[in-house]
């Protein structure tokens, strides 16, 4: 079977998509239409509560480079564009559909979430926010894996704790696809932006990416070295490999990068935070 | 950088990060030196803990001393080793650790500015 054909059977396996607030779905129809204003989108997020203080708690978080200046929604949506504040709103209500037990996917989404943000300022990278949101949701494949397909899931924590193997090796063997390739057509049909798609992608696979591939190279390796930092490391706790292409790439090789740990470092303490 | 219950703030320390309410609210920039009767008012805002800079609070409980925490970002990469790339990045975090770690024993109140990694060498057990 083809990835293609995989992904299809998974698709009608599951039975609804994890149910998202209504907010999110009127959100999606409403950043298509040109005349919206930053502050229709401000007041549609401000109507939920819950999610209004979820999504200003991570705008003020150091990854968005604003930490402790944002105090509205709608000053938020100005700041960071529309496809920062879906990719947040989606991350703040995706989440939270996630149980207990997912806690540490949470904190490594979140690290990888920092560290990019860290790394594309570092090296002068346009539109850094976007790429730490696509960040944000990269492993958002492993929530749905974990809440629409809860046996699989079993399944696959089992294997790659009884063979010690790579978390995703597992996917494949159970699934025929991996966390990546779920998450991939998860983002297509909650209709975001390509920016966010590619680095959800590709993240393992950052040179098979068809463009946007320092963005995809930087999510590749903030995932490896939030590993390498310990942040929310799940049943796989090992460091994934990053590939010479995407360090080459990123030309990382010149950086000075103890210093660029150093911040790393510092920066990650702010996932204590957004605990959940 | 220390995570400190506000019980044990005390005026004159100084936020290493800005203090946001459960509503995501910024209360405080990082930065503001604290005083009585802010460290008071955050209390009343059921604010729990504060991170700090330095590392102004002695207390002693389950910090993890710099070789511990080297110890097991090591053994993180086990499955890694030989790889030239993922070499340099567990020695460069390696030297982070430690630098912060001296840094912060120190300079209790220093900036956080770019590292200057060039004096340290000799890690220990090496």
């Amino acid at each position: 079977m083809s990835k293609e054909q995989h992904i299809k059977t998974i698709a009608r396996r599951i039975q609804s998509l994890p149910t998202l607030p209504p907010v999110v779905k009127k959100l999606t129809a409403m950043v298509e239409s040109p005349e919206v204003t930053a502050k229709d989108v401000g007041k549609l997020i401000s109507s939920d509560q819950v999610l209004s203080a979820k999504v200003l708690k991570l705008v003020n978080s150091s990854f968005y480079g604003l930490s402790g200046k944002v105090s509205s929604i709608s000053h938020a949506v100005i700041l960071l564009g529309f496809n920062v504040i879906k990719g947040v709103v989606l991350s703040a209500s995706v989440f939270d559909i996630m149980e207990r037990s997912m806690v540490g996917l949470w904190e490594h989404s979140l690290g990888t979430a920092i560290i990019s943000g860290t790394i594309s300022r570092n090296l002068g990278l346009s539109e850094p926010e976007e790429i730490s949101t696509a960040a944000l949701l990269h492993d958002i494949g492993k929530v749905l894996v974990r809440v629409s397909l809860s046996e699989d899931y079993d399944c696959i924590v089992r294997i790659a704790g009884e063979q010690g193997r790579a978390f995703r090796e597992a996917e494949l063997e159970v699934l025929g696809v991996d966390h990546a390739d779920i998450g991939s057509w998860l983002s297509r049909e909650w209709g975001l932006p390509r920016q966010l798609i590619a680095p959800i992608t590709y993240h393992h696979d950052p040179g098979n990416a068809p463009g946007l591939q320092d963005r995809v190279a930087v999510v590749h390796i903030a995932d490896s070295l939030a590993h390498a930092f310990g942040v929310g490391g799940g049943p796989d706790g090992g460091v994934p490999r990053i590939t010479e292409l995407s360090w080459n790439l990123l030309g990382m090789p010149g950086l000075d990068l103890t210093a660029l740990m150093r911040k790393i470092l510092v920066d990650l303490e702010e996932v204590e935070n957004h605990k959940l | 950088m220390q995570r400190v219950p506000i019980n044990l703030v005390e005026p004159g320390m100084v936020l290493a990060k800005p203090v946001v309410n459960d509503a995501g609210m910024p209360l405080c920039a990082e930065g503001t030196e604290l005083t009585a009767v802010l460290i008071d008012r955050l209390k009343r805002m059921n604010i729990s803990q504060l991170i700090l800079k330095g590392h102004p609070v002695e207390m002693g409980g389950p910090a993890k001393s710099p070789e511990e925490q080297i110890r097991e970002m090591t053994a993180r990469f086990a499955r890694v080793q030989g790889d030239p790339i993922m070499d340099t990045i567990r020695e460069a975090i390696e030297k982070a650790i430690l630098v912060e770690s001296m840094e912060q024993q120190d300079e209790p109140a220093e900036q956080e500015g770019p590292a200057k990694a060039d004096g340290v060498q000799g890690e220990p057990g090496e």
